[in-house]
């Protein structure tokens, strides 16, 4: 019983890492940029969710809508005045910048919203669907259900749609799709808005099961790293499928080896999974090795 | 050109953090000066502040009654996130602003490090807040401490499993199964080790203890290992994101136990209250003072309220503030006899001054061990959710309410 | 020409480094000027491997964190002498960095950098969880026992001193490497990995190469922090953000040259120190000042301020060659 119980725990876990993953994949494949400030974007989406239920009562999942435009926007913002300027540096650039606005957006936090953790207190924030001893709690099935959904919409998206289909093209082949006449710093700019807007979707649903604080971000952004690659950069379901395995891993971990092992445990795989598999499980044949 | 403007650009930065850093050291000749070390930015910063707060009334108090010989205390601020900034801001404040005496510091490992440069330096190390028991352990020369330790922490745990929880279940001593869980710093560390100490030898026996990392996401297999235990207490040390990840996912996997021990950190926080809602209720809390006490062996508890309420507009987030006031107070008290900041005097004094249990806001007596320095008459107490409240409920002379046990 | 010049200069700052304690009086001074040297020890560590060879390592704390371990747990339990520990820690580091290495090396660009912040998370979690070895989160605590043997000190110029020869040894290492067959070679590594290979160079090995003298030096400077500081934990020596600064130190001097690192540690660490103490009135304005500053210098300095230093001469020197020649302008500062 415990062994099913802990599938389900580690499925909807996994579900949520997923959700968080699916921006910071899109990023990485199409702009190629390694966002270290992406677990900042999902404290800012977690606190706005929070802001419009103090101030005007509404519920996370309905003010969701108005989190995922405002996270769009900060991520046309970020695209065009941060990262837009710095697509031809070399990497310690990138990884520099993205490192100093996770710094900054921090402590701006921290200075605007104070050290206290803020918790949305919903009806339903502890319901459960009992299926005999097994338990399964409402709030991360949603959460579950969303990342599915989007997971799937996404896909249609960039397969069946012009403009999604002008993002693979630009993820596959910059110079190519350029020469096609696709406007690459736009598809850019559109990739970063939805991965960022994609966290503030993360966020809401988020919102019911966690509390928010300014450090929230660096608990969830190695795990998103570990997601990312493990599913394979590109590929939505590939950062579906990771969240599932990294959310399994970490609850399995902790029943069958020790709780204090399973950090450990999930980063060990995410070093075996690079240096056997470097274009992650469902990894379009681009890797590591290939792109960097 | 764009280079040579952001250069201008930051040089304009940096100059102007070092203003407002010097801002700060506005000296006065007719002034003593004490150093406060606390994490006020990073993970730490909510209680790390909460216990800076406390200080800084206790100061402002003493001041406004006429401080020293009519020299006012100017306390210098030391933000220290961890403990490699723990070490160069007890640096800074002893060797560049000269400062002999030091307080702090919520965090043990702040203490850790802090300490080491005072006792290099022959300055005084004050402790407030931190419980790890090494801090004064190490029987270091110019170490203090007012607040108990995690050892204290653990007895009052196992106390309350002797002598209250037997006889509410029913059972005996050796019957009772007790589970720990505990997050894997310094702080949840010595508290679930030490009374895995003591546990051993009154004879409970610990069916499970489950370590995790405080910044988790998910405690599921920490409860669903507590579960096949089937305890019938669970002794916790949390901070506050697993508190609350702790008590939510504990209801949604169905785990129930007759008597849950919080130990501080986030269970006692009102961010915890708020965030669980009714999931808080009936649980127990042992931590440092907190504020629905028996005002009878508080006094000037009210006072202090009052005072917290004035300066930062809310009522205190948890008892850190009131401990850190009440240590301070015994610091001032000490300094006033002295006269002035002096390592060896202050020490020398500490170990003369005396309080009676009952007699200070905390509720503590004061008697410093003059091998260790440390308050041997400090002791956390058992608190209890009860109706969205945190009520002292053990032991009973610090009372308001009976500890309730629902089944 | 140019050897001598940078010779005489070298020369100039090791007499002015070491008279400096003469003038110092403060220790606070002291303390600062010895974090300096061993962050400017670690960064030109980290500059052989990240600079040079273009390896972002991003997991040097493991190499820190394993020299303070090492050399500290030898000296508790054993009583082994931390001069002795010194070279255990930098065997062990450079054991580690093989390990570490071997595997990794294949991984290009931001992916080597994820793959070093996933080694350094699982020895940190690991340092937490072992607690017999570690004493976990409790850390250690080295008493303080002054004496030569001991390697710990009262006076602060001794730990300078030690600091300062550490420094030396790393900086004629870069030196070495900068002038020699290898220091070409890792920057061929560094500016195109396939035509390295394809000119015939063993890049494995090199990298190879660059990650030992990394780790050892690393880890040795580990074994200075542990005894200047008397307590560690897993922690505060296996930190991401150590891993993070030392990187950033390297990046705002310059990376890839040789006086770079130490460019950026006097720079670095007097700035950190006064960060600290900025705003107390407003807690996190010191650090969101830091992270807009440190977007603005990566962003519009990509190649640190060394570079941008020599410029300046430099200019002055072509407007010499324009006089002259009355032609083409020469810029010297160009590679």
């Amino acid at each position: 019983m415990t062994i099913l119980q802990t599938l389900i725990s580690g499925l909807l876990l996994g579900g949520i890492y997923s959700l968080i993953s699916m921006g910071l994949n899109l990023i990485l494949g199409v702009v190629r940029i390694v966002n270290f400030a992406h677990g900042e974007f999902l404290m800012i989406a977690m606190y706005l969710s929070f802001v419009f239920y103090s101030t005007m009562g509404l519920d996370p999942y309905v003010s969701g809508i108005l989190v995922i435009a405002c996270l769009f926007i900060l991520g046309l913002i970020t695209q065009r005045f941060l990262i837009q300027p710095i697509l031809d540096t070399p990497d310690t650039t990138k990884i520099f910048v993205t490192l100093g606005l996770s710094i900054a957006l921090q402590n701006l936090a921290l200075m605007t919203m104070g050290a206290n953790h803020m918790s949305v207190r919903t009806s339903y924030q502890s319901s459960v669907i009992s299926i005999g001893e097994l338990a399964i709690s409402i709030p991360r099935l949603i959460s579950f259900i969303v990342a599915i959904s989007v997971a799937a919409l996404l896909y249609l998206f960039l397969q069946k749609t012009m403009v999604g289909k002008a993002v693979r093209a630009v993820s596959m082949q910059r110079q190519a799709a350029h020469l096609m006449g696709i406007n690459v710093k736009k598809i850019y700019l559109l990739a970063f808005g939805i991965g960022i807007g994609l966290v503030g979707l993360a966020g809401s649903m988020l919102t019911p099961i966690y509390s928010v604080y300014p450090t929230l971000g660096t608990s969830f952004v190695l795990i998103a790293f570990v997601v990312v690659v493990l599913g394979g950069m590109g590929s939505m379901f590939g950062a579906f499928f990771g969240g599932l395995i990294i959310g399994l891993v970490e609850a399995l971990s902790g029943v069958l080896l020790e709780t204090g092992l399973k950090e450990a445990v999930y980063f060990a795989i995410f070093i075996l999974v690079l240096l056997f598999r470097p274009s992650g499980i469902f990894g379009l044949g681009k890797g590591a090795e290939e792109v960097g | 050109m764009k280079k040579y403007l952001s250069l201008l650009l930051v040089a304009f930065l940096l100059l102007l953090s070092a203003c407002g850093s010097n801002e700060s050291s506005g000296e006065s000749s007719d002034s003593l000066k004490i150093g406060a070390l606390f994490p006020l930015t990073g993970d730490l910063a909510l209680l790390g502040e909460e216990s800076f707060r406390g200080v800084e009334l206790a100061v402002e108090e003493f001041n406004k009654n006429g401080g020293v010989n009519g020299k006012e205390i100017e306390l210098v601020k030391g933000d220290a996130p961890d403990a490699d900034a723990g070490q160069a801001e007890a640096n800074r404040l002893v060797n560049q602003e000269n400062i002999k005496a030091i307080v702090g510091s919520y965090s043990s490992s702040i203490s850790f490090a802090a300490s080491e440069v005072t006792e290099r330096n022959g300055a005084l190390y004050w402790e407030l807040g931190a419980v790890s028991d090494s801090v004064t352990d190490r029987q270091y020369k110019y170490v203090l401490r007012t607040n108990p330790p995690a050892s204290y922490f653990s007895k009052v745990n196992i106390d309350f499993i002797k002598e209250v929880v037997t006889e509410k279940l029913g059972k005996d001593l050796g019957d009772i199964k007790v589970a720990i869980a505990h997050e894997d710093s310094t702080y949840g560390t010595t508290i679930a080790e030490e009374a895995k100490k003591l546990a051993d030898s009154e004879g409970i026996e610990i069916v499970t203890t489950e370590g995790y990392s405080s910044s988790t996401n998910d405690l599921s297999s920490v409860i669903l290992n507590l579960k096949n235990a089937n305890p019938d207490v669970v002794i916790a040390v949390s901070y506050l994101n697993d508190a609350i990840l702790l008590a939510r996912q504990s209801e949604e996997l169905g785990f129930k136990v007759p008597v849950f021990i919080g130990n501080g950190g986030g269970h006692t926080m009102k961010d915890f209250q708020d965030a669980v809602g009714n999931l808080a209720d009936g649980l127990f809390n042992i931590d440092f003072p907190q504020y629905s006490i028996n005002r009878e062996s508080t006094p000037g508890m009210d006072e202090f309220l009052e005072m917290y309420k004035e300066k930062y507009g809310s009522d205190p987030r948890s008892g850190h503030s009131l401990t850190n006031y009440m240590g301070m107070k015994v610091v001032l008290d000490v300094l006033s006899e002295v006269g002035e900041v002096n390592p060896d005097k202050l020490k020398e004094e500490a170990l003369k001054y005396k309080a009676e249990e009952g007699t200070t806001a905390t509720g503590w007596g004061v008697e410093f061990d003059p091998k260790d320095g440390q308050n041997q008459k400090g002791s956390p107490y058992l608190h209890q959710w009860i109706d969205d409240e945190l009520l002292t409920v053990w032991p009973e002379n610090v009372s308001v309410e009976e500890p309730q046990f629902n089944k | 020409m140019n050897i001598i010049k940078s010779n005489k200069f070298l020369i100039g700052l090791i007499i002015v480094a070491l008279v400096i304690p003469l003038f110092v009086e403060s220790k606070f001074h002291l303390n600062t000027l010895i974090l300096i040297l061993m962050f400017a020890t670690i960064a030109s560590a980290w500059n052989i491997l990240g600079g040079y060879a273009g390896q972002l390592s991003l997991g040097h704390t493991i190499f820190f964190g394993l020299g303070a371990y090492t050399s500290t747990l030898l000296y508790l339990n054993y009583g082994l002498s931390p001069w002795i520990g010194l070279f255990i820690a930098a065997a062990i580091s450079i054991l580690v960095g093989i390990f570490i290495g071997w595997p990794t090396f294949r991984l290009r660009g931001t992916y080597f950098s994820l793959a070093t912040i996933a080694f350094a998370e699982v020895v940190r979690h690991i340092a937490l969880y072992w607690r017999d070895l570690t004493n976990g989160s409790m850390g250690v605590n080295i008493r303080f026992e002054p004496g030569v043997a001991n390697l710990i000190f009262r006076e602060y110029s001794s730990y300078y001193y030690f600091a300062l020869v550490l420094f030396l040894f790393a900086l004629a290492i870069v030196y070495y490497v900068d002038r020699t067959r290898i220091g070409y070679y890792l920057k061929a590594i560094r500016e195109n990995e396939d035509s390295a290979a394809t000119l015939g160079i063993n890049v494995t090995k090199y990298k190879m190469i660059a990650m030992i003298m990394s780790a050892g030096l690393t880890g040795i400077a580990g074994v200075l922090y542990a005894q200047f500081m008397l307590f560690f934990e897993p922690d505060s020596v296996f930190n991401l953000n150590f891993s993070i600064e030392i990187a950033l130190i390297t990046i705002v001097g310059g990376m890839g040259t040789i006086f770079g690192p130490v460019l950026g540690a006097v720079i670095i660490v007097p700035l950190n120190e006064i960060m600290r103490s900025s705003f107390p009135e407003l807690s996190g304005m010191n650090y969101f000042i830091y992270g807009i500053a440190l977007i603005l210098i990566v962003s519009f300095m990509p190649n640190g301020l060394l570079p941008l230093l020599k410029k300046i001469p430099a200019k002055f020197k072509s407007k010499k060659l324009l006089d002259v020649k009355g032609g083409t302008d020469i810029d010297s500062s160009s590679k």
